[in-house]
């Protein structure tokens, strides 16, 4: 196969919209994990600050890991679909959960 | 090939073993463009549901000073509408991938049309919340 065959639906590849709105599902629930955390066990926040950029730091090496993947499997054709199950629907539903009920337990002890 | 022709991929679904099964083992690929749309629909909703979580630890937090039970029922009510949302966000994405996988009509509105509801109300909450006086 071409090696220009990632292009497949248009100039643009067709999960860079799914990346962007994962990375923004996940900055969104890290920040309200985050808030939570400060609040429910009075945190230092500098500290949470400085382990929340770590964070940022590994979930960004993810995402490119995860993205050249794309790209490549992309680039061989349907394998894309092959490889990729709902992992991330799943992992992202528990993450949820998790801080659910940590929000729950800061209405309640707070 | 057009930009915005559907693609159908003519694999089988015996191809690896992708979780959950109860999704991937039926059925046949749908075209990619499908698959990850609906993907992004799922993420509409865990955003939703994250939204009304900030909402709760921000009810929360307002009043913090003069707790009351309205406003802790009301931040209460706020996180068991994020729970139902990210699993109707969830629950929507195995039904819909499911029958793109099977060839079938896309479930419903039924689902999101409760939340919709549950959210309008939660919003009447926050407004009765603001307008009552507070001693």
């Amino acid at each position: 196969m071409r090696d220009t065959s990632g292009k497949l639906w248009g100039r643009q590849y067709p999960f860079e919209r799914n990346h962007l709105q994962r990375a923004m599902a996940l900055t969104g629930l890290a920040g309200v994990f985050g808030v939570t955390t400060v609040l429910l066990v009075h945190a230092d926040v500098q500290a949470v600050f400085g382990i929340s950029l770590l964070y940022a730091g590994v979930v960004s090496a993810v995402a490119a890991v995860s993205r050249h993947r794309y790209v490549r499997e992309t680039r061989i054709g349907f394998a894309i679909l092959r490889s990729r199950g709902g992992g991330f629907v799943i992992g992202s539903a528990l993450a949820f959960i998790a801080v659910g009920i940590l929000v729950t337990l800061l209405v309640l002890l707070e | 090939m057009a930009d915005n022709e559907v693609m159908d991929f003519d694999g089988s679904a015996a191809t690896g073993s992708r979780y959950p099964s109860g999704v991937f083992d039926v059925g046949r690929e749908p075209d990619p463009l499908y698959t990850l749309a609906n993907e992004r629909t799922y993420l509409s909703w865990l955003r939703l549901a994250i939204t009304l979580l900030a909402a709760a630890v921000a009810i929360d937090r307002l009043f913090l000073e003069h707790p009351w039970f309205g406003s802790q029922i009301l931040a209460l009510a706020l996180v068991l509408i994020g729970f139902g949302t990210c699993a109707v966000g969830v629950r929507r994405w195995w039904a819909t991938e499911r029958a793109l996988r099977l060839r079938r009509p896309l479930p419903g509105f039924s689902g999101p049309l409760l939340s919709t509801v549950a959210i309008v109300l939660a919003g009447l909450g926050v407004v009765l919340l603001v307008l009552t006086p507070r001693r």
